[in-house]
């Protein structure tokens, strides 16, 4: 260790120059790739397809000429509008998008509005109408139509009569958006963040837990899984291999569906602190179960300082729990990505851990988290519209499961990591992806036990299940035996 | 016999003597070195101003005292020579005697494992060491200074009577010699607790069953117990003085104090005793309430505090039960102080009070409707509350019984039974019950049978108890409609039944 000053010295600088090399070689070609903006903080932000233009919007029958989308031969080409619209005969797979003007007037919507106190019945209503219909629709006639084609491919009066001739092809995704308000749906994420507008809410746009209450339904978004819900006739198909579109889906799912979270607890602690009547904090925004517990003995225990603790609140569990097995796949499912960068992600989950999270921290900690995300997202936007030289390599399926069932279980592998059913349903919901994708015969059992034991959030006929009976400390352990076979399973050289 | 009897005789003077030494060391002054006082503002002085100290249990025990054979007590209703042998009585029956011994049990390792788990350095390994659960499992007086030499066989005798009372030694001999006319006065010179005043005696009480600031002036530390021990599994305090009153066996006969000779108590005190115990509640809540949200304030104690709410304002099961309130009630979800939160019923209290009792109840209402209240505006607002509430307290207290059960029973008559939740039910029901006492109590005692509702009701309130232990869960059974029903059907029979006789 005695070793010359001078020479000391001189190492030193070696090595400072190979790092500074290092790191030009690396940023150089980075920086000419990624977009100038994304580089400074605060810019504007470089993902395309997030705020859809005001005015634009036609009814769907715009689309639906025979000759254009409106063949008669339902899940075949060029018959995308019959696919979507509504079956005449009930049981059918179908799409809810075409019903969801139509149920403003069941008899939950009716109650809902009821309770609310609402001066209108739902169907005049513009909370409602923001995402049971499209508001903006010219002839106002056409709200009837429900989401129609415009909600969710943009406002189509620029485009309409573009995007059939050949010079449309030639156009990028990025130009189509920019120059036209066209959403490039294709491409997974400008998808995902659209979804999310509605199915997580924005800043105009939310299911907050005064509508819980009054009967709304909860929102769970799950972007991979709600592609397969069960009776959803999708009116087209995806390019992708299984395997290479459930994982691509189920990270961009994982992103966008904690940006959208984030940033409606910005817009929330934003107007809670210009308006003091404004509810704080928004109890939608935290698992169900951090209230709604039931007080018995057989009731898990929240899990000591798991992220959600005694008598205090799960932020966004759906989204936040498995966010970190997302973001470390990122460069494995998408080649050219990078990990993300989610510090201030975590300085906010822990802002949002208290009991009276501060108004002033969390604006300021979620527009730096959305910030991130946004990065996050961007390039995985930046991916999906790049030509996918590379296919998935075939272990990081196996991967991928092995670390999402590690994330649900304690280091030990010992006990789960957190009792919140949001956490649970969360990492089961990214296994049963990754199984739709690359199906494994030794593990199907573990999920069908899964979804059958875990009380994952659904709701037939606009009813809440209930949780708090269903959520036993035998059912926990049931949970931990299936994430643990899972792990044990997917691990190399583990468990055949 | 006679061995045994000596041996208790000789074990007897022999723990009175130690007692005595102990009491008089046990002073709370100054804590002793590394055994920094818990939950003590930083604010409090380091040298209370003296205020007694302990004599513990042996100095009123004495069988010339209280301390005489309570075999006649035990067998009779209590009679004006019950005092002879309340000590006795007490140590016989009182459930306060075990209230030390259960921090010993099972359930008390089972909370502080539970809370140590989270912040282990807050919390005493052992509730026998923990200031925060002495303060109201022995004699407040002695909860602090957990391990300074001594102190725990001090406590071993639970609530023992200086608990309520107040710390004997400025009082002991004195306290013989006083008469009707000057006992006011003296109770007060000397610091003697004025039970006799039951407005006074539901105080002393809710200091403990609803929880009390820290008093450092008395060496009492903070009594607050909050919704992380109920989450640990402490049983949620339920505290209804008419009710545990009428539970607790009587070691004093209850008569009129003020008066030369004494008199006994009228069956009105049922209904005083009802009234002035929900006040006195609703004080006590109103207190603990500012001193939770200024703790906040100051040092960053939880807030809001959760156990300041209906258990089943948060702990609803997700499908469609009955005691959910139900949107159109609008009950307030705060931990119900009812009647007095409810705006029609106000109009039953005493004129001179009831106006401002209803505006600052209501100011404060206003404050925690809010989804997080702000702390300061709490604290304000609660602390001129709890005043308010004290001054009505006082003047229920020190009306004629008759008068009292009046507005007692006024306040019942106001009921709505179609807009209560499940909370507001047992309240209307406790307070239905003290009439029924009432009723039962003027009756001659070869008539004295209740009404069969009562049954139903409690039946139908009940948290079931599946396993015949303590076992806290949802108030499952409810059934609103059933409850309304009956409960109608209550008030219509004693509306009948229980007039207060002009």
């Amino acid at each position: 260790m005695t070793t010359a000053p001078g020479l000391f010295v001189a190492r030193c600088l070696v090595r400072v120059a190979v790092w500074i090399l290092v790191a030009g070689a690396v940023a150089g070609p980075a920086a000419l790739v990624r977009p100038a903006a994304s580089a400074a903080p605060g810019a504007e932000s470089p993902l395309y397809g997030t705020e859809l233009p005001a005015d634009g919007y036609v009814s769907s029958t715009s689309c639906a000429a025979a000759a254009c989308h409106g063949r008669g031969h339902a899940g075949g080409m060029r018959s995308e509008y019959l696919a979507w619209s509504p079956d005449l005969r009930p049981g059918k797979p179908n799409d809810p998008h075409a019903r969801a003007y139509q149920v403003l007037f069941n008899s939950v919507s009716k109650r809902i509005a009821s309770l609310m106190e609402l001066p209108k019945p739902a169907h005049e209503t513009s909370l409602c109408l923001k995402c049971h219909a499209v508001e903006a629709v010219q002839p106002a006639e056409a709200l009837s139509e429900g989401v129609g084609c415009c909600g969710c491919h943009g406002p189509a009066k620029k485009w309409l009569t573009v995007h059939y001739q050949p010079a449309w092809k030639a156009l990028s995704h990025r130009e189509k958006w920019e120059q036209y308000g066209f959403l490039p749906v294709q491409n997974l994420t400008t998808r995902a963040v659209n979804c999310a507008g509605c199915h997580v809410g924005d800043a105009t746009r939310e299911v907050n837990h005064e509508l819980i209450a009054a009967g709304h339904p909860r929102l769970t978004f799950e972007f991979a899984g709600l592609h397969v819900t069960p009776g959803y006739r999708k009116h087209w198909e995806e390019p992708l291999a299984p395997a290479e579109f459930e994982s691509r889906a189920w990270v961009i799912g994982q992103a966008t569906s904690l940006r959208n979270a984030t940033k409606l607890l910005g817009e929330r602690a934003k107007r809670a602190e210009s308006d003091s009547e404004a509810d704080w904090p928004e109890f939608a925004g935290y698992s169900c179960v951090s209230c709604h517990r039931a007080i018995r003995k057989d009731t898990p225990r929240p899990v000591p300082r798991a992220q959600q603790t005694r008598g205090k609140s799960g932020w966004e569990m759906l989204s936040v729990a498995a966010v970190d097995v997302a973001a470390e796949f990122t460069p494995r499912v998408f080649v050219g990505a990078a990990v993300p960068r989610l510090v201030a992600l975590g300085e906010l989950r822990e802002v949002m851990a208290k009991g009276s999270p501060n108004l002033q921290l969390v604006r300021q900690k979620s527009a730096a988290a959305v910030a991130e995300l946004d990065d996050w997202l961007t390039a995985l936007q930046a991916a999906e519209d790049r030509p996918r030289a590379h296919a998935l390599a075939p272990e990081v399926s196996q991967q991928l499961l092995n670390a999402l069932a590690a994330s649900a279980l304690t280091p030990d592998r010992g006990a789960l990591r957190d009792h919140d059913p949001d956490f649970l349903a969360a990492h089961a919901a990214g296994c049963r992806a990754v199984l739709r994708g690359s199906p494994d015969v030794r593990l199907s059992g573990h999920m069908r036990e899964l979804v059958e034991v875990l009380p994952v959030p659904h709701t037939p006929n606009g009813r809440l299940t209930d949780w708090g009976s269903g959520l036993t400390n035998a059912r926990m352990l049931r949970v931990r035996d299936q994430f643990r076979d899972i792990f044990d399973r997917t691990r190399p050289g583990g468990k055949r | 016999m006679t061995a045994p009897r000596r041996t208790t005789i000789a074990i007897g003077t022999g723990v009175f003597v130690l007692a005595i030494g102990y009491g008089l060391c046990a002073r709370p002054h100054a804590p002793a070195s590394g055994t920094a006082p818990r939950d003590q503002p930083a604010h409090a002085p380091q040298r209370p101003p003296a205020v007694g100290r302990p004599v513990l249990r042996s100095g009123c025990e004495a069988s010339a005292c209280h301390g005489s054979a309570a075999t006649r007590a035990l067998a009779d209703e209590p009679g004006p020579t019950t005092w002879m042998s309340s000590a006795s009585l007490w140590h016989a029956r009182d459930p306060h005697t075990r209230a030390t011994e259960a921090l010993a049990s099972p359930l008390a390792r089972q909370i502080m494992e539970q809370l140590r788990v989270e912040q282990p350095e807050r919390w005493a390994a052992d509730a026998l060491d923990e200031a925060r659960c002495l303060a109201c499992h022995t004699n407040p007086a002695l909860a602090l200074h957990a391990n300074r030499p001594g102190r725990e066989r001090l406590r071993t005798e639970g609530v023992s009577c200086e608990s309520c009372h107040g710390n004997a030694s400025d009082w002991l001999f004195e306290h013989t010699n006083w008469t009707a006319a000057d006992r006011p006065a003296r109770y007060d010179e000397f610091g003697m607790a004025r039970l006799f005043d039951v407005g006074e005696r539901a105080a002393v009480c809710a200091g403990c069953h609803v929880g009390a600031p820290a008093d450092p002036a008395r060496g009492y530390p903070l009594r607050d117990m909050n919704h992380d021990l109920i989450a640990a599994g402490h049983p949620r305090l339920n505290f209804e003085f008419a009710d545990y009153q009428r539970r607790l066996p009587p070691h004093w006969f209850e008569k009129d104090r003020t008066r030369d000779p004494c008199v006994p108590r009228e069956p009105e005190f049922e209904a005083k005793a009802w009234i002035v115990g929900r006040v006195a509640s609703a004080e006590a809540a109103c207190r603990l309430l500012a001193d939770r949200a200024a703790r906040a304030e100051r040092d960053g104690a939880d807030w809001p505090e959760l156990s300041e709410s209906k258990c089943f304002a948060c702990h609803r099961e997700l499908l469609p039960r009955e005691w959910r309130p139900s949107s159109r009630t609008r009950t307030s979800t705060w931990q119900t102080v009812w009647p007095l939160t409810r705006p029609e019923h106000r109009a039953a209290l005493p004129a001179a009070r009831a106006g401002e009792v209803a505006a600052e109840l209501a100011a404060l209402e206003t404050v925690l409707a809010r989804r997080e209240p702000r702390p300061t505006e709490t604290a304000r607002h609660a602390a001129r509350a709890a005043a308010a509430l004290r001054g009505l307290r006082s003047e229920l207290a020190g009306a004629p019984d008759r008068t009292a059960a009046e507005t007692a029973f006024g306040l019942l008559a106001r009921v709505n039974a179609d807009s209560l939740d499940w909370d507001e039910s047992c309240q209307v029901m406790q307070g239905l019950a003290s009439l029924e006492w009432m009723r039962l109590r003027r009756a001659p005692s070869d008539q004295r049978t209740a009404n069969p509702l009562f049954a139903g009701m409690y039946s139908g309130l009940a948290l079931p108890r599946p396993e015949g232990r303590d076992h806290f869960d949802s108030p499952r059974r409810f059934d609103s409609k059933v409850t309304r029903a009956n409960l109608n059907r209550l008030l219509a029979s004693i509306r009948q039944t229980c007039v207060v006789p002009e």
